[in-house]
């Protein structure tokens, strides 16, 4: 072997442990990320997805949590991590005829949407990412501060400020965006609101009986301007869409608020509503449908938190049996978080407020008392 | 002998062997362009409470307070319980950096990951992290996150991608056209 | 361009006019950086500075000539400057790189001698001004001692800077060195000492005419002994601070008396190391030093003054701003230097070279012109003594073709 050759041989060796001290750095220094998602048999979101980071090729043992009223055929999952992100999916399956059992039994029944992008912890909802992502729960209680999740296959749809709504055998869950029906909360009919060029945004709408008939109350855009206004529309139970073209503008609901409710009393026609910047809780009345309506009664929240989304809790008669409200206050960390939802049991005077507490935190809420009273 | 003009004069002979070079060098970055990290970052601000000084001289004391073993075991359990994310405290600890803010009233939290929840999660919940190690650590200051936050997504910058990729062409054609001259001489043949 | 083609010698001596004319401005406004007219001057004027120095610098590589393998440094240091500053976003290490990068080519000795004349000057200005009062002179009360600035930063500051003032000197003069200017590091480190109480800094001063006498007396003969592996100097003592931060524990008894020895280096080495990832290709790292003031923090009980960070050793400051890579590339330059100038038994150059690695295990002013003149020693011609002025730089790598 001459010297040549041997400063070859000595110079690949240089050159193969410096690509191997790369290559072995760079293997450590690479990881993947599992993104283990938690659905029911829809597929829609039931918790938050799990996301881990590790090397890849290694193991990651995963032990799915138990969420009561659903199974699952196995409890310990093992994912490996590859290069880049990989999705796994561990599938809930509902008891829906136990849980329908007991929601038939319950003296109430409501509807709320969970934001699944985080979790929840001692009723505190973590401040979601970016953008929040919110499924619709179904929610029943003997006592109102006690609330169970209804275990049924939910649609894998986006639902903000769900409100319920009862017609004969049909339940109603009006949203942002669009109505949900159905007969046994386990099959829906996803009906998406059509929208028509006056009224582009249809935001948090609720449905609401008047002599008779279903009528839509909601907010939009003004058509001039920004600020949001509230209207009333007849609404079609067959084809699930609102009569926008006869939709009226209601008068006396102060600007910038959020989501209206309304209901017919004896005499008057009653209107809740959240003032944005304030978080007051406005009551007001009315002799016609559109108004102008008057102050009754304001919930004034206590410094730091902020009241949204009222709603009045009716019989299945009609009848009023309180107002529901939820709140979020604004942690000095800059934690948001959802403080659940309130319920007064009267609406001229007031009354103790009375916490919802239940497996997540709430954000609107929409009930109905169920049964005779 | 020779400067860069005349050298840049002379490759045109030999033009393939840096081209090609500067050409697949291009096109390996190109595959980091698209390749973009998230990036997310949080503000904590001390003031003194009673002359209300920024307390800006102390700001490398608390940088190094945030790597401290409590502050990442508390954000990993937070990011736990709270985003059901699940990091290793290497991992919390490679992907955070801080910064102090240019002017230095407050210091920067920098959580970066491919993945733009985690990167926001990770931000996030350490700041929360840092922010009550700080509030329990110093009774007398006022401890202040900042509520604007910045997210963006980072990728390879193409003209910095280029410029590389133009020089490590060049190196790689001149290695080669030196490499072909000693062999043309023979210098290389055994 | 044509006319620089029919006559190259002028345009050669006009690049190097550029380059000591960029050089001398380097030193100048990093120099006054390091003095407290930092604070009377606008910042505008050291940015305007910088940049102007950038120009300077890029004309100096453009018009410089370089053979086949130096086009390869030329383009693998571009690189180099290109990626760190990607990383770091520090335009101060574009021009750090550039300056090393336009002094392939030209001789060493010019730039030290360039260095000595000018730091002289800048030194006596510094402490003139300070003395009268035109810039403040800032003394430190550290545990009973009073420390005086002389109108730099730190009172470390200044005992470095005489510390490499020296060191040029010993360079320049060389084997004309006369056994009376011994008298002044001595004079010099007794005044540092007396003033600053920087006790490291002293030592080395001895340390300089320790070896400047050795140089005078050992016979090459005799340095023959110990030449062969004075090449490893600089990687030796890289691994020594660099691990000796990494392997710091603050439980250990013997770690806590060598760190007491160097007055709490190797304890802030390791919390640089903590604090920041090791990167290829660097970071910016943020530091804040005190110089020994005590700022209330509100955090310590036991009185540790922990709002002083600062990267005392060069070989980590290196490692973590730069980067592995530089770091490598750089000791390996250092090493290429000492080992082409032993074998060429001109052991003036290897001696100063081993001081300054001993001495960046307790200073951070390894790559910093302001202090260091010997910077570019990896990249100039170290050649001394009167060969022609075409003489190009040994590489290593040639002697396989010869």
């Amino acid at each position: 072997m001459n010297s040549k050759r041997r400063s070859v041989v000595r110079n690949g060796l240089i050159v193969t442990v410096l690509l191997l001290v790369i290559g072995l750095i760079s293997y450590f220094k690479s990881s993947g990320t599992i993104v283990v998602n938690f659905v029911d048999e829809n597929g829609t979101p039931m918790t938050a997805p799990l996301k881990t980071v590790g090397r890849p090729n290694t193991v990651y043992k995963c032990t799915a949590t138990h969420i009561p009223g659903y199974t699952l055929t196995r409890t310990h999952y093992k994912f490996r991590y590859a290069y880049g992100t990989t999705q796994q999916q561990v599938v809930y399956h509902p008891q829906v005829v136990a849980s329908m059992d007991n929601l038939v039994k319950a003296k109430y029944i409501g509807v709320s949407a969970q934001d699944v992008t985080t979790n929840t912890f001692n009723g505190v909802q973590s401040i979601p990412y970016d953008q929040s992502d919110n499924r619709l729960r179904v929610l029943y209680a003997d006592n109102l501060s006690d609330w169970h999740t209804f275990s049924t296959n939910y649609p894998d749809v986006d639902i903000q400020d769900p409100t319920l709504y009862q017609l004969g055998q049909f339940w109603f869950i009006a949203y942002t965006g669009g109505v949900l029906r159905s007969t046994d909360l386990t099959n829906w009919d996803l009906i998406k609101t059509n929208t028509s060029p006056k009224f582009q945004d249809i935001i948090a709408p609720s449905l609401v009986h008047v002599d008779t008939k279903t009528s839509m109350v909601f907010m939009a855009p003004a058509p001039k301007g920004h600020t949001l206004e509230s209207f009333v529309a007849p609404f079609n139970d067959t084809t699930g869409q609102p009569r926008l073209a006869k939709a009226k503008r209601i008068r006396g609901v102060g600007k910038a608020s959020t989501s209206a409710s309304l209901y017919k009393g004896q005499d008057y026609y009653y209107l809740t509503y959240g003032g944005q910047a304030s978080g007051i809780v406005y009551i007001k009345r009315s002799k016609t449908i559109t108004g102008k309506y008057q102050l009754v009664r304001k919930i004034v929240p206590p410094k730091g938190s902020c009241y949204y989304a009222p709603t009045f809790a009716l019989n299945e008669a009609g009848k009023v049996r309180g107002i529901v409200y939820s709140s979020y206050y604004y942690d000095e960390s800059s934690d948001l978080a959802y403080n659940g939802a309130f319920m007064q049991s009267t609406i001229l005077k007031a009354t103790a407020p009375i916490p919802f507490n239940g497996n997540f935190a709430f954000q609107k809420f929409g009930v109905i008392k169920l049964g005779a009273d | 002998m020779e400067t860069l003009v005349t050298f840049f004069k002379s490759i045109r002979k030999d033009w393939p062997l840096f081209l090609f070079p500067i050409i697949v060098c291009f096109a390996f970055a190109s595959i980091f362009i698209g390749n973009e990290q998230s990036v997310f970052v949080s503000r904590i601000s001390v003031q003194n409470r009673g002359d209300q000084q920024w307390d800006s001289l102390s700001i490398p004391v608390y940088q190094t307070m945030l790597r401290n073993p409590t502050v990442i075991r508390s954000a990993q359990t937070a990011l736990k319980r709270d985003y059901n994310i699940e990091v290793s405290q290497a991992q919390l600890v490679s992907s955070i950096e801080t910064k102090p803010v240019v002017h230095g009233n407050a210091l920067a939290i920098t959580a970066t990951s491919r993945d733009s929840q985690l990167a926001m999660a990770m931000g996030k919940q350490v700041t929360a992290s840092m922010y009550y190690t700080l509030t329990s650590y110093l009774p007398t200051k006022n401890v202040r996150i900042d509520p604007q936050t910045s997210f963006k997504q980072q990728g390879v910058n193409p003209g910095f991608a280029l410029l590389i990729s133009l020089l490590l062409g060049l190196e790689i054609g001149q290695v080669l056209r030196l490499l072909i001259r000693r062999r043309g001489k023979g210098e290389l043949d055994v | 361009m044509s006319s620089h083609l029919k006559h190259p010698q002028r345009m050669q001596r006009l690049s190097l006019g550029i380059y000591y004319l960029g050089t001398l401005l380097y030193i100048v406004y990093t120099f006054l950086q390091t003095t407290l007219f930092s604070a009377v001057l606008p910042n505008a004027a050291f940015s305007l500075a910088k940049y102007l120095c950038l120009a300077i610098f890029v004309a100096r590589i453009l018009t410089n000539k370089y053979d086949d393998r130096q086009l390869l440094v030329v383009f693998g240091g571009l690189l180099l400057a290109v990626l760190i500053y990607q990383n770091s976003g520090d335009t101060s290490i574009v021009v750090l790189m550039l300056f090393l990068l336009s002094s392939l080519n030209c001789r060493s000795s010019g730039v030290v001698k360039l260095y000595f004349w000018t730091a002289l000057g800048l030194i006596a200005m510094t402490i003139g001004s300070a003395l009268v009062g035109i810039i403040d002179n800032y003394h430190y009360q550290v545990a009973g001692s009073v420390r005086y600035a002389f109108g730099f930063l730190y009172s470390t500051d200044f005992a470095a800077h005489i510390f490499y003032l020296c060191l040029a000197y010993v360079y320049i003069r060389g084997r004309r060195l006369r056994k009376l200017e011994f008298i002044i590091p001595v004079v010099l480190s007794v005044l540092v000492y007396v003033l600053t109480k920087a006790k490291l800094d002293t030592a080395l001063l001895i340390l300089i005419i320790l070896a400047a006498m050795d140089y005078r007396r050992l016979s090459a003969s005799q340095m023959k002994k110990f030449d062969r592996w004075l090449y490893l100097f600089p990687v030796l003592m890289a691994t020594l601070s660099i691990g000796g931060s990494w392997l710091f524990t603050p439980t250990s008894p013997i770690f806590v008396k060598i760190d007491d020895f160097f007055t709490h280096r190797l304890a802030m080495g390791h919390l640089a190391l903590y604090e920041y990832p090791m990167r290829w290709f660097g970071q910016y790292v943020f530091q804040q030093g005190s110089g020994g003031l005590t700022f209330p923090t509100g955090l310590t009980t036991k009185g540790a003054n922990l709002s002083y960070f600062f990267i005392d050793s060069s070989y980590v400051k290196v490692l973590l701003s730069f980067g592995i890579i530089s770091l490598g590339l750089y000791l390996f330059g250092l090493s290429r230097a000492i080992r082409i100038s032993v074998n060429r038994q001109a052991y003036l150059l290897p001696l100063v070279l081993v001081i300054i690695c001993i001495s960046s295990i307790i200073d951070h002013h390894l790559l910093d012109i302001a202090y260091n003149p010997f910077v570019i020693c990896v990249l100039a011609n170290n050649a001394v003594g009167g060969v022609g002025s075409e003489e190009r730089i040994y590489h290593w790598f040639k002697r396989d073709s010869r």
